[in-house]
């Protein structure tokens, strides 16, 4: 049996399953692993490792009686530091919610936990997933595996370090304006932002309560989707699901021949890193011997629905936090104050038209890219910078940082759509390069169907940093 | 609605969310939101569309 952790998430979950490896090996090697990495990393907020040793006893001897809980029987993940378990610790990387103990368990954890999963730990995360480097003055940079003097990109910074380093097989991240996506593209693995309202929320820690998603990173598209397949569907705790369809396995398994792939005009184009573009154009040659159909696409002005999810991102976090802001501003970092108190600027009629906009701003989108079953377009325009050169705090520079790196995810957050970003190369400095699969409303699958095709005809998911 | 926004401006409504603030900060927070208040300034919508508009459009397109 090879070392559980190089396993991907479906490789474990079977090996347990089938008892060619424990539940107690495989948690033991990722926690050898992780204390290993972790100093060089920082990827962990807290590590689990009594709890996690009692929950892989636990389901081993299930196992032994011939019982398992789900899919995910056995397997240790982590995530993070922003899903609520109860009584457990949930500091969502600041220092204003420093010890304090949540008081319910997250939805997608709770269904994690029922699918058979459990904790290995906490990962680190942008303070109050309000950031897209994976800077945090409070707990300390995340590292990136592929070189730990870059950024990790965020808000879930340390889940993109943890999977890339291979310190657990999957973990929850969430993604208001891209922070699923920017740590998949930096690290160099897979991640889901599913569709507003296809995940619960409840009891995950809310930053815009329009745009925030909760989703997965893994290794593979398919890791994704066991994931996706246990957390998606409606939740009575978060009414945004309500109708909200369960996750369809067949759909998921969809060949990439005779789906429809669109390609941006401009804008997902526009001033690409020489390497970002020369991995767009080999990814669009490989969908093409796969058989997909390839359309150029022009969806409507891309930059007018950032601005509109910055507005209803910037009102909403500045809601969420007024209160500390009035009574503990300096218990905040620089750069998420300044970013929170913009959001305290913009008028009532502003917020609510940005709102309104926004079902006629997917409309436009959909009639736009016609039956496109996905469009794709490059995750970043560069390879993860340094994290001295991106350490703006909230200087002068820190908008055009941050509005630079989130370039390509904003647009998606404020329209609703699912997105996939998956390994689709590498660059500069070593660097991996991501690419992201959009989609259509409640089509996640479809993402996760061309992302696995993507991947069994490439091997960029496959390289293991160096640590 | 004027697109032009000031510093004092942006000091009078974060007043009124009774969260303090120096002078320049209401000047940064004044040029971080002048550009996507002025992008946004030109869209004219149907007096029928609300919030929850997103969610038809969503759930159509989805053949739920």
């Amino acid at each position: 049996m090879s070392d559980p952790s190089e396993l991907t998430l479906k490789d474990l979950a079977a090996a347990i399953r089938r008892r060619k490896v424990s539940s107690v090996e495989a948690t033991k090697a990722l926690l050898a692993r992780v204390g290993k990495w972790q100093g060089k990393l920082n990827a962990f907020a807290r590590i689990e490792a009594e709890d996690a040793l009692k929950a892989a006893r636990a389901a081993d001897r299930m196992l032994a009686a011939g019982k398992a809980k789900g899919p995910l029987h056995g397997v240790p993940l982590a995530h993070k530091d922003m899903y609520y378990v109860k009584g457990k610790l949930a500091e969502c990387g600041s220092k204003i919610r420093k010890g304090w103990i949540a008081p319910a368990t997250a939805t997608a954890v709770a269904r994690l936990e029922a699918a058979g999963a459990f904790r290995l730990g906490a990962l680190n995360m942008v303070e109050f997933a309000f950031g897209p480097t994976g800077h945090n003055p409070h707990t300390g940079h995340v590292r990136n595996p592929f070189d730990p003097a870059r950024i990790t990109g965020g808000s879930s910074s340390g889940s993109g370090s943890a999977v890339a380093a291979r310190l657990v097989p999957a973990a929850l991240g969430s993604d208001t304006g891209g922070s699923i996506r920017m740590p998949a593209h930096f690290c160099g693995v897979t991640g889901l932002k599913p569709t507003n309202g296809r995940v619960s929320r409840a009891n995950a820690m809310p930053l815009s309560f329009t745009l925030d998603t909760v989703g997965p990173l893994a290794r593979t598209a398919e890791d994704c989707a066991l994931i996706a397949a246990a957390i998606a569907g409606p939740d009575p705790l978060d009414p945004t699901t309500d109708g909200a369809p369960v996750w369809n396995a067949a759909e998921a398994k969809r060949p990439a021949r005779g789906m429809t792939i669109g390609i941006p005009k401009s804008f997902y184009v526009d001033d690409l890193e020489r390497d970002v573009e020369k991995a767009f154009d080999d990814a669009i040659a490989t969908f093409r011997k796969l058989g997909a159909r390839l359309v150029q696409v022009d969806p409507p002005d891309q930059s007018l629905v950032s601005a509109a999810a910055l507005i209803v991102i910037a009102v909403e976090a500045a809601t969420v936090h007024a209160s500390w802001l009035r009574t503990r501003p300096k218990d905040y970092s620089e750069q998420v104050r300044n970013r929170l108190a913009n959001g305290l600027a913009y008028s009532g009629v502003q917020y609510l038209e940005a709102l309104r906009w926004r079902g006629p701003a997917l409309a436009a989108h959909l009639a736009a890219t016609g039956k496109c079953d996905a469009i794709l377009t490059p995750a970043v325009r560069t390879v993860a910078p340094t994290i001295e050169e991106t350490d703006v705090g909230g200087g002068a520079n820190a908008d055009t940082v941050i509005l630079g790196i989130t370039r390509f995810m904003r647009p998606i957050n404020y329209l609703g759509l699912p997105a996939l970003v998956v390994p689709g190369g590498f660059g500069q400095h070593g660097m991996p390069i991501g690419l992201q699969l959009i989609g259509r409303p409640f089509r996640d699958e479809r993402l996760v169907a061309l992302g696995s095709a993507f991947q069994a005809a490439t091997d960029h998911h496959e390289r293991t940093p160096r640590l | 609605m004027p697109d032009d926004i000031t510093p004092e401006r942006v000091a009078a409504v974060v007043a009124m969310a009774r969260v303090r603030l120096t002078p320049e900060d209401a000047a940064r927070i004044a040029r971080a939101v002048t550009t996507p208040v002025k992008r946004l300034a030109d869209i004219t919508l149907e007096m029928e569309v609300e919030p929850a508009t997103f969610v038809a459009t969503q759930r159509k397109d989805a053949g739920l």
